[in-house]
This record gives structure tokens, C-alpha cells and sequence, in this order.
């Protein structure tokens, strides 16, 4: 049993740091909100849908998510290809698109490595581009499973001010993640832990 | 002791670094930082060994571990010398249980079964995963799986120990752990480099090497 009877509500704009022991279940729980997993028993509501009831392509629209592996949701056979492809897909390419892909190149220091291949990337460069996917798609909320993990100092102060924009432009963030230096960098974080199977507020535990 | 010499990497017309040199003596810890794609994995692969002259990629200049070439050295004699606990453990973990993981090494360096058990024992708490030894590796958060790899390589007992980005993943608790068992490490007389992008783990490292715009 991973999770037991916990209940939660997840606001727009509030960046929620979801802490907890290694095999706690952040990772299980943020796989759950993004319908990746079923729960055995409980709900999930959307503005108080039923999450059941919401088809997943529908539900992808509302919520962005980085794998703690950005390797598992990279696939393009370039960087460019990368970002293109949610626009490629639903026949919605067209030059405002190409500009706005262009812009998010720059924005995340990927302009460089637009024709290349990620295969070729490192770990961190491949960070920036599922953070760089994400952000072009105007999503509602985001899950973020470790993702500074490998990012170097530039990169996590780029995700912090991207992070910090996000949520005061009404999104919600969960942010699973262990890296003390990013976490110190955001204010107004609503610390959550995830202990004995169940979702814990903490009072602002002045770490942060 | 590590001497890296002229270290020069390219892949294909980029190249990554050039002519990077320095030295490390046993019982210190060197802290590896640098932009992302500054090559900081690929050194740790060129001195494990691991990354060679191929169509795409070029190395040239030297590394020795005690005055023998690393591409000199058997596969036998690598896995003695250095252990390499990669950035992501999905690239180096391929057991199924954990205990296997752990004693594939020492199984296969003809270690004898007593000292084998003792190493699985060993490593298992110094890695606080006591709790998982009868787990399976594909039940393990990925946190577990920076420990498990850590635990995998320090099975082997390596005289130099390579960590990639070793607690990027791990909970606060046990990331002091972490530290607690490099610092020792080195001070047991062997060599350990560290790659990190935290702060924290930067407090250990006797030296520090910034790799970046092909200058170092």
C-alpha cells in the first residue's frame, strides 16, 4: 500500500513542494493526478469533475508533466521536432506557432541545439527541453518530478523565475524534488510531506 | 594517484574540452561542476574507462591510475581500480532483486562467499537500504535506485570512486548519509570524484574543477 484514505485540494497559484522519504510514493502520487496510474479506491476532481469522466487527452491539456527520467518522454528525432510535435499532430502548425517554438529556443538556451538530436543531450540539457515542451502548452497545472535534478546553476535559476511566473499567473504547481539549493530560491512554498501513506501539511518548516 | 593529461575531447567538429590536466592524490575528494554539456559526464566515462576513440568521438591525452594507462588496463583490473556510480541508475542497475545487484560484482570477481555476504551486509546499511534487500529493482522509487547503485559499486570496493550527481535524487535524510559515506571513503585511503551541481556536497571536496567553455 502506497497511499491510504489521504485527501488533498491543490489550488491554482501555489507552488506545493511535495517532500518525503525515498519510496514514499511523490512519484506514485504525481503519476496518479496525471491519470499514468489508476487508484485502487477515491476520486480525483478537476474543478470538481470527476477525473473518471475526463478523457486523457483531455486531461493532458490541463496539466504538464516532467518525468523524474526526461529521457522517458523525449522522443522527437530532434530538439526542434521536439516542440513541434503537439502542433505538428493536431494540424495547428503555422508561422505564430513557429515563432512561439523559436522563442521558447531562446528562452530555454536551446536555440544552439534545435537540429540536433536529444539522444546526443546531456541529462540537464534534456531537463530544460521537457521543461521548454511543457511550457509552450497553456496548461493549467504542473507536476515536476525532480526536475532540476541535473540542471546546473544557470538552469535553476531559469526554473525558479519560470516557476515563479507560472504560478503567479494563476497555475498550480506540485513540485516533487530534493534539491535544497532550488527550494531555498522559491517564497511562499506550501510544504507538503508525504509520510505513512497520507498527504501532511507542515508549517512553514523555515528550511526553505 | 590520478594524473590526467591533456585531456581533449570531441564529438564529431564539437569539441567539449581541451587539454584538461589535473591530479588526484589518494584520500582526496574532487568536486566536478560545470554548465550542462560541459562534458563533466563524459570525463567521468573517459577516466572509468568506458568512452573511447570511436567514428564520432575523439580523446586524446592520458589518464593513469598509479602510472598505468586506464585503456591498458583489463576489464578485470578496471573494476578494482574504479567504480562509477552513473547519474541515472536506470543506465547501470539490471538485476532483478537487489541483492543481486549488489553481488553481481564480487560474484564475478571470484570474491569468496563469506567476504561477498559481508560486503552485501555492509554496503546495504551504509547505503541505509537494509530495508530493501528482498525488494525488487523495478519496485524502487528512483532515490532507491541512487542508492542501490551506490551500493552496487561500493560492493566492488574500488580505489577510486566516481559519483555523478549521487544525491540528486535522494531524501534530505539520507543525502547526509550520502556524504557521510564519501567522506569516509577517502579518508579509507581512496580517491573520490564527485560531480554535483549542490552546494551542500561541494563542502566535502578537497579540490574543485569548473569545466566549461573548453577552458577549465
Amino acid at each position: 500500500m502506497v497511499l491510504e484514505d489521504t485527501s488533498y485540494i491543490f489550488e491554482g497559484g501555489n507552488i506545493y513542494f511535495l517532500e518525503g522519504k525515498n519510496g514514499a510514493g511523490k512519484t506514485t502520487l504525481g503519476k496518479i493526478i496525471m491519470g499514468l496510474l489508476e487508484p485502487n479506491s477515491g476520486s480525483l476532481l478537476f474543478d470538481e469533475e470527476d477525473a473518471a469522466k475526463i478523457k486523457p487527452a483531455d486531461r493532458a491539456k490541463k496539466i504538464g508533466y516532467i518525468f523524474q527520467n526526461p529521457a522517458l518522454q523525449i522522443f522527437a528525432p530532434t530538439v526542434y521536432d521536439e516542440l513541434a510535435f503537439p502542433y505538428e499532430i493536431m494540424g495547428l502548425m503555422d508561422e505564430s506557432i513557429r515563432e512561439k517554438i523559436e522563442e521558447s529556443l531562446k528562452k530555454f538556451n536551446l536555440l544552439e541545439a534545435k537540429d540536433r538530436s536529444p539522444l546526443t543531450m546531456s541529462y540537464g540539457e534534456m531537463q530544460r527541453l521537457a521543461l521548454a515542451g511543457i511550457s509552450l502548452r497553456d496548461v493549467e497545472f504542473l507536476i515536476l518530478d525532480e526536475p532540476s535534478s541535473a540542471l546546473d546553476d544557470d538552469g535553476r535559476k531559469f526554473l525558479v523565475s519560470f516557476l515563479k511566473d507560472f504560478s503567479s499567473n494563476g497555475g498550480g504547481i506540485i513540485l516533487i524534488s530534493h534539491d535544497e539549493d532550488t527550494l531555498s530560491n522559491i517564497e511562499n512554498i506550501k510544504e507538503l510531506r508525504l509520510d505513512d501513506k497520507k498527504i501532511i501539511s507542515i508549517e512553514k518548516s523555515g528550511k526553505y | 594517484m590520478l594524473i590526467v593529461k591533456d585531456l581533449t575531447l570531441k564529438y564529431g567538429e564539437k569539441t567539449i574540452f581541451e587539454n584538461l590536466s589535473f591530479k588526484l592524490e589518494k584520500g582526496q575528494i574532487l568536486a566536478i561542476k560545470g554548465k550542462n554539456g560541459s562534458g563533466k559526464t563524459s570525463l567521468c566515462l573517459i577516466v572509468a574507462g568506458l568512452l573511447k576513440n570511436e567514428e564520432n568521438t575523439q580523446i586524446s591525452g592520458d589518464v593513469f591510475y598509479d602510472g598505468k594507462n586506464v585503456y591498458g588496463l583489463t576489464v578485470f583490473e578496471k573494476c578494482i581500480e574504479v567504480g562509477l556510480v552513473f547519474q541515472n541508475p536506470d543506465n547501470q542497475i539490471f538485476s532483478p532483486l537487489v541483492i543481486e545487484e549488489i553481488v553481481f560484482a564480487p560474484e564475478n570477481l571470484a570474491i569468496v562467499r563469506e567476504e561477498m555476504e559481508r560486503r552485501l551486509e555492509n554496503t546495504l546499511r551504509l547505503c541505509g537500504i537494509e530495508h530493501l534487500k528482498s525488494k525488487k529493482t523495478s519496485e524502487l522509487s528512483g532515490g532507491e535506485k541512487q542508492l542501490l547503485a551506490l551500493a552496487g559499486v561500493l560492493s566492488m570496493q574500488p580505489k577510486l570512486l566516481i559519483v555523478d550527481e549521487i544525491t540528486s535524487r535522494i531524501d534530505f535524510e539520507n543525502k547526509e548519509k550520502v556524504r557521510r559515506v564519501l567522506s569516509d571513503y577517502a579518508k579509507m585511503g581512496n580517491s573520490v570524484i564527485m560531480v554535483t551541481h549542490s552546494e551542500k556536497d561541494l563542502v566535502l571536496a578537497d579540490k574543485l574543477l569548473i569545466i566549461g567553455d573548453k577552458n577549465n
